[in-house]
């Protein structure tokens, strides 16, 4: 039904097609009609209407507001979409991940600046004026 | 901890939900966040999107806001589930990453002109232990 663009690339335009019908879905299982719905995000019926015909474009952040007023996750818009050809890590982006997740939760404002100290002094200078000494 | 909140009034509705306004802009935020913990430019995500680098500043400035349709083709660029920008959201009251950001576009920027493997794996062990909570009680 959809046309996806490139092989296995899947166009902006067909996920919000994708998004809006799941959302009415969900409104309708809900039993609720666009009024209502409308109504609890706090938007006027024709905003809502635009939305589930696709007139206007839903940004993430009403997507969010449609999300918790229906009582799903954000991932339910999303579901029935294919999954495979996600982009997959290189080793060394795992390790930089995993090394920028801790370094979020580390509490302490000196042992952060340490850290990035200790990067600096390690990294070659192999590009100079790049970013300054 | 999402609830059906089918009977939920308008009045309710307001109490200390964020606003999708504020629901853009943290999105964006934690896009830029996670971009840059990839140790990806702007200008590669915008690439591997098909999108301009400005298109993609926009995004992450909260100048623009991002398309549910968009949003999930950068989620599968990057490699993470579409709730993840969201995660947080509901708790902090604002994304105020600007100093912490910074510290980790340095660290990242550092990381990837490391040239020794080892180096690398001392650093993530040091952020490792670091993260850890006071006990530490199970370090290797």
């Amino acid at each position: 039904m959809t046309a996806p663009k490139a092989a296995g690339r899947i166009g902006a335009q067909d996920v919000d097609r994708h998004v809006r019908a799941r959302l009415r879905k969900c409104r309708i299982i809900r039993g609720m009609t666009q009024q209502r719905l409308a109504e609890l995000a706090g938007i006027n019926y024709q905003q809502e209407h635009r939305y589930e015909t696709g007139a206007n474009r839903i940004a993430v952040g009403r997507l969010y507001q449609m999300a918790r007023v229906l009582g799903v996750d954000i991932g339910y818009f999303y579901e029935g979409l294919e999954s495979e050809g996600r982009f997959v890590p290189t080793a060394q982006q795992r390790v930089l991940l995993e090394l920028s997740r801790n370094f979020i939760k580390i509490q302490k404002q000196e042992h952060r600046g340490a850290l990035v100290e200790l990067a600096r002094a390690l990294a070659e200078p192999h590009d100079e004026g790049a970013m300054g000494a | 901890m999402t609830m059906i909140r089918e009977h939920m009034t308008t009045t309710q509705k307001a109490a200390g939900h964020p606003r999708p306004q504020h629901a853009d802009r943290y999105v964006g935020a934690r896009l830029r966040e996670y971009r840059i913990m990839l140790g990806m430019t702007q200008q590669q995500l915008a690439r591997l999107i098909g999108i301009t680098y400005q298109q993609e500043h926009k995004y992450e400035k909260g100048i623009n806001r991002i398309g549910a349709g968009r949003l999930y083709q950068i989620a599968r660029v990057l490699g993470v589930d579409i709730g993840y920008f969201y995660e947080g959201l509901q708790s902090e009251r604002r994304f105020v990453p600007t100093t912490r950001q910074r510290m980790l576009l340095e660290l990242s920027r550092n990381f990837l002109k490391i040239s020794k493997q080892e180096h690398r794996e001392v650093l993530a062990d040091l952020a490792r232990a670091l993260a850890e909570p006071h006990e530490g009680a199970m370090a290797a």
